[in-house]
């Protein structure tokens, strides 16, 4: 059995999990010992593990098939895989050692960064995910920065929740388990991408990814509906302004316009804050899937 | 002290172990892990398990499929090789040899059971 090196490289060295054959004897110690402040640090366990597997040189369908064996592994028994299998970096060096790679290095991924507006971005992305897209990060104009491996993709899939910001680590962290972490976020929303490997396995690799789209922006009719409500709007106040305050009739002494003016901004403000936690609403309910209850992360409950 | 020894001896049969697990047929790595759990070795952590399983398929010893399932999790069916037969035999064999010197020493010795 030597070229197997199951002899020679032993059980589990490392790994986090410290003895290797642990519990040699009776009883589960440690099954699961995390805490909630540790299931911060579990986000994208599975996503991580299957990055650093393929980074040791192991093809993307047999970490995709890896990943998805070990995440049955913890749905079957019940337990978190930082302390069933340890550290993901460490892990992957088990399971891929570095001079094992069986391929070499991967060829340079196309990149490409496109958006879409909050009416059409969970429909958008998970289309673009389905073709092998992975979001990497939303820039601070709210644009998806993206890239993929031409020669072997995977399918990702995305989700959008309305989430504050003091809120983002925990909400990650009670979604971490499903195998979802943080790609990015634009002002309450907040997005999660997963590899579909995760569910699928080696499905989840595109055999031959569809040439990338010839469009870069995804602008829905509703809007731009509201932005030429916003442009109406702003003219009317304009208007208004220049006929309240000519300046030149009375030299400005009429009181009554100022004060108008101020009413009017007041109503106006308490109109678009009540407009925005509408909408905001709207966001929440819209999301691809229910947040959890835990964690009083989901703005849903918030609005 | 006593785990820690366990664990070591363990860690020198594993690959045996998982091997004489799928005498009888195909299995996953949580049936495994259960298995032995249930053989009285203690329970085996994914972490320690599938560096194992995976060196045992890069050896050819086993040969693994994947399938998904409808509902429930993914999986992973291990299944003994013609090499891996041979080598269980062999080896199992080889650690039998050995398990008997030492139990002829303890028993000369006065252990007892």
């Amino acid at each position: 059995m030597s070229e197997g090196g199951v002899s020679e490289g032993g059980v589990s060295e490392g790994g986090g999990n410290g003895d290797g054959a642990d519990g040699a004897g009776d009883g589960v110690p440690g099954a699961c010992v995390c805490g909630a402040g540790e299931s911060a640090e579990q986000g994208g366990y599975f996503a991580e593990l299957d990055r650093r597997l393929r980074e040791r040189g192991m093809p993307r369908e047999n970490a995709a098939a890896l990943v998805a064996e070990l995440a049955g592994h913890t749905a079957d028994s019940g337990t978190d895989p930082h302390t069933e299998f340890g550290p993901a970096a460490d892990f992957a060096g088990q399971l891929a050692p570095a001079d094992g790679g069986t391929c070499g290095p991967e060829p340079d991924a196309e990149h490409w960064t496109w958006t879409a507006d909050a009416y059409t971005d969970q429909a958008v992305m998970n289309r673009m995910g389905a073709q092998g897209w992975e979001i990497e990060r939303v820039d601070r104009l709210g644009r998806f920065v993206s890239s993929r491996d031409p020669q072997s993709s995977l399918r990702w899939e995305y989700r959008r929740d309305v989430v504050a910001r003091r809120d983002r680590a925990a909400h990650a962290a009670s979604i971490a388990a499903d195998g979802w972490e943080p790609c990015g976020h634009w002002l309450y929303l907040a997005y999660y991408k997963r590899p579909l490997a995760v569910l699928d396995g080696p499905a989840a690799t595109l055999a031959d990814p569809p040439e990338r789209p010839a469009r870069s922006v995804y602008f829905t009719r509703r809007l731009y509906l509201h932005l030429a409500w916003t442009l109406l709007c702003l003219c009317v106040l304009v208007l208004l302004l220049t006929l309240g305050f000519p300046g030149s009739s009375d030299g400005g002494r009429d009181s009554s316009a100022p004060v108008g003016a101020g009413v009017g901004a007041v109503l106006g403000a308490l109109l678009g804050f009540w407009l925005l936690r509408r909408q905001r609403r709207q966001m929440a309910r819209a999301a691809r899937y229910n947040a959890p209850e835990s964690g009083g992360s989901s703005a849903s409950k918030k609005s | 002290m006593a785990a820690e020894r366990r664990a070591s001896w363990l860690k020198g049969v594993l690959d045996l172990l998982v091997l004489s697990c799928l005498v009888d047929g195909e299995s996953y790595g949580y049936e495994i892990a259960q298995r032995l759990d249930g053989a009285g070795l203690g329970r085996i952590r994914g972490g320690t398990l599938y560096p194992v399983l995976n060196r045992l398929e890069t050896a050819g010893l086993v040969q693994a499929e994947f399938r998904a399932a409808g509902r429930g999790p993914a999986r992973r069916y291990y299944e003994l090789t013609d090499a891996g037969r041979a080598s269980l035999a062999e080896q199992g064999e080889s650690w039998l040899q050995y398990h008997r010197t030492v139990q002829e020493l303890l028993t000369r010795a006065g252990v007892t059971a």
